[in-house]
């Protein structure tokens, strides 16, 4: 038996297609697996109990969709392999956990060691992972992530709007929101319409650091049109719009956002480290932080492949049956 | 009559440099002037600015175009004018990012003339504020050299980079801590200069807070100093200064690094083209571009005697004498 554990749905972001992604596929293939409530940072009051009566037996297989997850903690005696997805490392410095502070509660060198075999989303998070903790280097694979592309297709014919330039990444720290303002003014003043597209509205966003709603004045003085949007409906039907989406990141493992604007047929401009060369081919990468590589990129326009489908969810999927020997 | 209304001095501000450098000139050139220091509660102020009896040939000269108290000073007679530190016109003005309305409009709309550190701070206004635009005169803030240059040790440290602007969103704070690590992976030490009371700012801050504990994970040293001479001391070790800032209308950090003998790299941006060589700059923000200069810091000389108070206080005075 495969005990799958997944994310709670959110609408801000990717956590419920990821759920939704593997068992699907999961279905597909017909591996019998017992989904388990989620335990991950949005969730209050853990079914505790619930797992800890769960028997299981030495040819199970425990597959947590996040990791640093504390359920590991509670089923680490249990019989059965265990095995963690990563998408997110606090060993790094600029990771939301580690700017939420919750870096210590996650114990995650600790939680990490409790793996049997720890699933990587990029080659980047990999050497992430194995840089910060060498001793676990041996258990680590790199799966991908999977994503289920079906949920654009039919947003995959709306007319685009050539001179709309759009950043789809949270508003937040760790995505350098200031350099985003700086960079949409640049772009606002050459004549784009610059768009902001969150799934987190206005207020709540203000409520998570001071600074973000002053930011949020900042980025509609300068004419970067901030875009709530309410159900992810709404969202995909305004990205599809989008010609260029850029993005000023300093952590990520593997942006969902970015792949999922590709597939509508953004052109992505990203920066030239961390995950982005994994799937962004080289002539739209930019220097990090190089603000005049990044407007040359969105005024060059360069056409090109971008290897998205290696996220597919079947085939990443299939990299998980694989490395859970199933 | 002139009156002038001083901004309270503290160790982490520079209003003692402004403010002494003003006295000094006044004295210099024997203006008669009253110095009405702004402390004690904002009632106090308050009074105490009611109290005074002023004509209309009279100067009101604040330290501060900022100060709220300029709603009280307006219905005196005299004409008014005032230093514009910091620009709610910019971006990233850091009291705006920590939640604060200067209400920048209301209060320079007071003034008969508003001196501004650079020709960055005077577009900024023009381009928020168009109706201000001839009441805006650039006179640089009156740096005094020989103030910071009396604290100066006799040796550098090989190798040491000082970052000693605010540890804060306005400077970018997240750059900072990613170059130091570049920075000390390369060998270099990297030390972050600030007053007290910027650690309890930061400890006040979520993300400011989890960004000085990942510097210090990862070899940034913070240097606590109690006194501005003893930052001096320790500015004048660093062999090499750095800012990444996002908001600045000069940058005295940069002044005070230049001035102690450290080569200051700054972002090709805001005031820093206006005093510092092209070849001290780095394209907005690429690390790579400043792990390259730090390796070979340029050798050329920084001229910063524009800002001598001498020179900025005589534009002061050839303003306020055509008024």
């Amino acid at each position: 038996m495969l005990f799958f554990m997944g994310y709670n749905d959110s609408s801000g972001n990717w956590t419920g297609n990821f759920t939704r992604a593997v068992t699907d596929a999961l279905n597909k293939r017909r591996v019998p697996f017992h989904e388990l409530p989620s335990f991950d940072w949005l969730t209050t009051n853990a079914p505790i109990r619930r797992y800890l009566q769960i028997r299981s037996k030495s040819t199970d297989t425990w597959f947590i969709g996040w990791a640093q997850s504390p359920i590991i903690e509670l089923i680490k005696d249990k019989p059965g392999r265990k095995v963690g997805l990563v998408v997110g490392l606090t060993a790094m410095p600029f990771e939301p956990a580690v700017l939420w502070e919750a870096e210590d509660r996650l114990n995650e060198g600790r939680r990490l060691a409790l793996y049997d075999k720890i699933l990587a989303c990029s080659h980047w998070c990999k050497r992430c992972i194995c840089e910060a903790y060498p001793h676990l280097a041996d258990r680590v694979a790199v799966t991908g992530f999977p994503i289920d592309y079906s949920i654009y297709e039919r947003f995959r014919d709306t007319p685009k709007d050539p001179d709309l330039v759009i950043f789809n990444q949270r508003f937040a720290l760790e995505k350098l929101h200031a350099i985003e303002i700086m960079v949409a003014a640049r772009l606002v003043q050459k004549g784009w319409r610059v768009q902001h597209l969150s799934g987190i509205s206005a207020d709540e966003l203000a409520g998570m650091a001071t600074s973000i709603g002053p930011l949020l004045n900042a980025a509609g003085r300068i004419g970067l049109d901030f875009q709530y949007n309410c159900t992810k409906e709404e969202y995909h039907s305004r990205l599809a719009r989008g010609s260029i989406v850029v993005t000023t990141s300093i952590a990520d493992m593997l942006p969902s956002s970015l792949i999922e604007a590709i597939y509508l047929g953004a052109l992505p401009v990203a920066p030239d480290s961390m995950c982005f060369p994994e799937f962004v081919h080289t002539d739209n990468l930019y220097t990090p932080y190089d603000i005049e590589q990044i407007l040359a990129l969105v005024s060059e326009r360069p056409v090109r492949e971008h290897p998205i489908d290696q996220y597919d969810k079947d085939v990443v999927v299939e990299n998980f049956l694989q490395e859970m020997k199933l | 009559m002139l009156y002038f209304l001083s901004e309270e001095e503290r160790e982490d501000n520079y209003f003692r440099m402004y403010n002494q450098a003003l006295r000094s000139e006044l004295n210099e050139r024997q203006v008669s002037f009253r110095d009405i220091p702004l402390v004690g509660s904002f009632y106090d102020q308050i009074k105490k600015v009611g109290s005074l009896r002023t004509r209309p040939d009279d100067i009101w000269l604040l330290s501060y175009a900022h100060n709220p108290i300029i709603q009280w000073v307006a219905q005196k007679p005299g004409r008014k004018f005032a230093h514009a530190h910091g620009l709610e016109a910019s971006l990233f003005e850091p009291a705006v990012l920590e939640g604060y309305d200067l209400h920048e409009a209301k209060a320079f709309r007071e003034y008969d003339g508003i001196f501004v550190n650079s020709e960055w701070s005077k577009n900024l206004i023009a381009d928020r504020y168009p109706q201000l635009q001839a009441d805006i005169v650039v006179s640089g803030f009156p740096f005094d050299q020989e103030a910071v240059r009396a604290e100066q040790l006799q040796s550098k440290t090989d190798n040491l980079i000082a970052f000693n602007q605010r540890f804060s969103l306005d400077k970018l704070h997240i750059l900072e801590v990613h170059l130091a690590e570049r920075l000390i992976s390369a060998g270099y030490m990297v030390m972050h200069l600030c007053p007290r009371n910027l650690i309890e700012h930061i400890f006040g801050d979520r993300e400011a807070r989890a960004l000085y504990r990942q510097g210090l994970k990862r070899g940034l040293r913070f240097v606590v100093n109690d006194t501005k001479a003893e930052y001096y001391r320790n500015l004048s070790r660093a062999q090499i200064q750095i800012t990444t800032s996002a908001a600045d209308t000069l940058s005295i950090g940069t002044l005070e690094a230049a001035t102690l003998g450290a080569t200051p790299l700054a972002p090709d941006w805001g005031p820093f083209p206006e005093y510092l060589p092209e070849i001290h700059l780095y394209p907005p923000y690429n690390i790579d571009k400043i792990m390259t200069l730090v390796s070979d810091p340029p050798v050329c000389k920084v001229d910063i005697g524009q800002y001598a108070p001498e020179m900025v206080f005589a534009r002061y005075f050839e303003v306020m004498e055509t008024f």
